[in-house]
C-alpha cells in the first residue's frame, strides 16, 4: 500500500478545493443541455507515436486517451502452448486523470480496464496470422472526462489498424447511463428511464444514475464483442439500452473510418 | 482471456466431437444443451465466517466465506457500508504455466461477482452504514474454486447467494449522545441478524456459444470450444442484475480465430452496412446482436426460475437446520445438504 519510493503527502489529506463539478440530476438534463442521442464530438489523430508500430491519440471533450501498439513481436510472457497470437493490453491512469490524484503506477481498476479492453478487441483480430506471437498494447488515459473505457477500446482498435495489424473488423466501443426520473428503488414505473449516450463524468456521477451499458459492435461483422449492462432494469429496459449503444456504435463507426482513411 | 487457465487443451478432433455433438443436441454426458446439473448446497460450514454456503455443480466445488467487520466508509460514498468480493483460483485447480494467469482469470470473476451484488445495488449499502463518514459495516465476500468442472461463474454466484442467506451480523447499538457517536456491539449472538434482503438478491445464468448454439452449465471441454458466453444475473421476480459476455476458450485455436464466411439466403438482411458481401461473417468470440436480445429472455427466465429454486432450497436447509440444532449459523451437518433439479429448463428451450 505504502509507496515507498516516493514522498508521499501525509495520509490524512484532503484537496483544499471541493470538487466544482456538480453531478447531473434528471431534473437538470445532460451537461450543457446536449441531446440525450448525442455523442460528444471525437478529435483522432493516428500514428502519433514514431516509437511505435501504430498509435492513436483520442480526445472527446474532457476524456484523452492515447494508444501505443507494439508487434507482433516475440511474447515476454511465459504461457502454454497455443497456435494463435495472443494481445497483451496494459492500461495505465495518469495520477492527475480524475478529480482525485491516484496513486502513481498501475491500481486495480486499470487491471479490470485492460481486461475489459482485450475482451472487447480480441474478435476483432486475425490471431492466426501471428502465431506465438503477442501484439502489445498500451494505453494510458491522460484524463478522464468520462465514458473511458469506450474510449480506450475505440482508440486501441483505431491504434490496431494504424498499425496494420490483421484484423476481422474495427471493434467500436458506445456507452450509454440510463438516468430514473424518480427514485430506482421504486422502479415500477418503466416510461420514467431516459437513456443518456456516451456520458461524461458529471452524468456518471448522477443521483438518479440507475444503469449503465457498454457494448462494442463490430459493423462490418454484425457481432458484439463486449456487453456490460449493470444496475436493476426489467429486460425490455435492458434491451432498449442495447439497441441505444449499437446506434452509437454506428455512428461513431463511421467517424473512426473517417479518420482512419484520412490518416492513411 | 477469461478462465483460459483453467480449461483443458484440446486437439482439433476432440473439438470436432464436442462442436457437432452440441450442434445436433447431444453433449457428451448426454444432456441436452439447455439442461443444468444437479445443484448441491451447502450453508453455515464455516464457525469462524459470519456467513458461509458451499455449492457443488459436478465436479465443480465452490467455498464462500462471508467476513463482516466495523471500518471506514469510503470518501466517496461516506453514507454507505462497503462489500468487497474475492475470488480465488486455488493452485490445485490450474494448469496455468504462470501462476498470474490463474490470478487474473480470477480477478476477472471477482469483477463480474462485484457487478452482480454490488454494482446493481440490489443490497441497500446505506442501511450497512453506521455513523456515517466515521462507522461502517465491511462485508468480505471470498471465494475459493476448490474443483473446476465448468460454469464457475453461476457456481460462485450460487453460493455467494446462498452465503447472504447464512449472514448473520450482531446487533449494534449506536450511543449519538457521545461525542463523537460510539458504537457498541451486542455480543449476544443470539440476536444476530441477517442484513441483506436475500430473495431480492439475483442469480445469474450463463449461455455458452458453442459453435452455433447456445447451451448451459458446460464442462470444461465445452468452455474450451466455447466462443463466447452471455452472463444474465436477473432476481426472482425477473429485475435484470447483470449482463456481459465472457470470453470462451476458441479464440486459442487458430481455425477458429479466423472469420468464417458463410452464404445468407437470400432476401435476408445482415444488418451489416450497405456494399458489405452478402454473406454472414462469424468470428471467435463475437456474438450477434439478434442472438444476444434472444439469450436476454430465456437467460432472465431461466435464472428467475433458478433463484426460486434456490430460495426454496434455502428454506429447506434454514429448517433442517432449526430442527437439528436450535438455531444460528454453527450448525454444520451433511444432512444440510440439499440437491435441487433445474428441470424447467426444457421449457425454455429456445435455440
Amino acid at each position: 500500500m505504502a509507496d515507498k519510493r516516493r514522498i508521499c503527502a501525509p495520509i490524512d489529506t484532503v484537496p483544499p478545493v471541493g470538487n466544482p463539478r456538480q453531478p447531473c440530476t434528471a431534473a437538470s438534463g445532460r451537461l450543457g443541455g446536449r441531446d440525450a442521442m448525442a455523442v460528444r464530438p471525437i478529435f483522432l489523430e493516428t500514428d502519433v507515436n514514431p516509437q511505435a508500430t501504430g498509435s492513436s491519440l483520442l480526445e472527446m471533450n474532457g476524456t484523452k486517451v492515447i494508444c501505443s501498439v507494439y508487434g507482433p513481436r516475440q511474447s515476454h510472457r511465459r504461457q502454454p502452448f497455443r497456435d494463435t497470437g495472443v494481445i497483451d493490453v496494459e492500461v495505465l491512469t495518469s495520477p492527475f486523470a480524475g478529480t482525485h490524484r491516484l496513486a502513481p503506477g498501475k491500481n486495480a481498476q486499470d487491471g479490470e480496464l485492460a481486461a475489459l479492453v482485450e475482451q472487447a478487441l480480441l474478435p476483432s483480430l486475425r490471431l492466426d496470422t501471428f502465431p506465438k506471437l503477442s501484439v502489445d498494447i498500451y494505453i494510458v488515459i491522460l484524463e478522464n472526462g468520462g465514458s473511458v473505457l469506450p474510449a480506450a477500446i475505440n482508440c486501441a482498435t483505431a491504434a490496431l489498424a494504424s498499425a496494420g495489424i490483421p484484423m476481422n473488423d474495427l471493434a467500436i466501443a458506445c456507452n450509454t447511463v440510463s438516468i430514473a426520473a424518480s427514485a430506482p428503488a421504486s422502479g415500477a414505473d418503466q416510461s420514467q428511464q431516459s437513456l443518456w449516450i456516451d456520458p461524461c463524468l458529471e452524468e456518471e456521477a448522477s443521483p438518479d444514475l440507475a444503469g449503465s451499458m457498454l457494448v462494442t459492435y463490430m459493423p462490418t461483422l454484425n457481432e458484439t464483442s463486449l456487453m456490460i449492462s449493470t444496475g436493476s432494469a426489467p429486460p425490455t429496459q435492458v434491451t432498449e439500452a442495447f439497441h441505444t449503444c449499437l446506434a452509437g456504435c454506428l455512428s461513431l463507426h463511421k467517424t473512426i473510418v473517417e479518420c482512419l482513411t484520412r490518416d492513411a | 482471456m477469461s478462465n483460459t487457465s483453467l480449461l483443458p487443451l484440446l486437439s482439433s478432433s476432440e473439438r470436432q466431437f464436442i462442436l457437432q455433438g452440441v450442434a445436433s443436441g447431444v453433449r457428451s454426458d448426454g444432456r441436452g444443451r439447455l439442461d443444468a446439473r444437479d445443484i448441491i448446497l451447502e450453508t453455515g460450514l464455516l464457525p469462524q465466517a459470519n456467513g458461509s454456503a458451499r455449492v457443488i455443480i459436478g465436479n465443480t466445488d465452490i467455498l464462500v466465506g462471508i467476513k463482516a467487520d466495523l471500518g471506514l466508509p469510503s470518501q466517496q460514498n461516506p453514507d454507505q457500508g462497503r462489500i468487497h468480493c474475492n475470488v480465488e483460483c486455488t493452485a490445485t485447480v490450474t494448469n496455468a504455466v504462470d501462476s498470474r494467469d490463474a490470478d487474473s482469470d480470477a480477478e476477472t470473476l471477482g469483477h463480474v461477482i462485484t457487478r452482480i451484488f454490488v454494482n446493481s445495488g440490489c443490497i441497500d449499502l446505506k442501511k450497512l452504514c453506521l455513523i456515517p463518514g466515521s462507522v461502517c459495516w465491511n462485508f468480505y465476500i471470498d471465494a475459493m474454486i476448490l474443483g473446476f468442472d465448468g460454469n464457475a461463474a453461476d457456481a460462485i454466484a450460487q453460493a455467494v447467494r446462498a452465503a447472504f442467506s447464512d449472514l448473520r451480523i450482531p446487533r449494534v447499538v449506536i450511543d449519538t449522545g457521545s461525542t463523537p457517536p460510539t458504537v457498541e456491539i451486542d455480543e449476544d449472538l443470539r440476536r444476530a441478524f441477517c442484513p441483506v434482503d436475500v430473495a431480492a438478491l439475483p442469480l445469474s445464468m450463463t449461455m455458452w456459444k458453442v459453435g452455433m448454439s447456445f447451451l448451459v452449465d458446460p464442462t470444461p471441454a465445452e468452455e474450451a470450444c466455447a466462443s463466447g458466453a452471455l452472463l444474465v444475473a436477473a432476481t426472482a421476480t425477473g429485475r435484470v442484475c447483470l449482463v456481459q459476455t465472457l470470453a470462451g476458450g476458441a479464440a486459442q485455436y487458430s481455425e477458429s480465430a479466423q472469420a468464417t464466411a458463410l452464404p445468407v439466403p437470400r432476401g435476408e438482411s445482415t444488418g451489416a452496412q450497405a456494399g458489405a458481401p452478402p454473406v454472414a461473417v462469424v468470428s471467435a468470440g463475437g456474438m450477434n446482436p439478434h442472438s444476444i436480445v434472444d439469450m436476454l429472455s430465456t437467460a432472465t427466465e431461466i435464472a428467475q426460475s433458478v433463484a426460486r429454486k434456490q430460495d426454496e432450497a434455502l428454506r429447506r436447509v434454514a429448517e433442517a437446520s432449526t430442527r437439528s440444532h436450535g438455531a444460528g449459523k454453527s450448525a454444520h451437518f451433511v444432512d444440510q445438504s440439499v440437491g435441487f433439479f433445474a428441470d424447467s429448463f426444457a421449457a425454455t428451450s429456445g435455440n
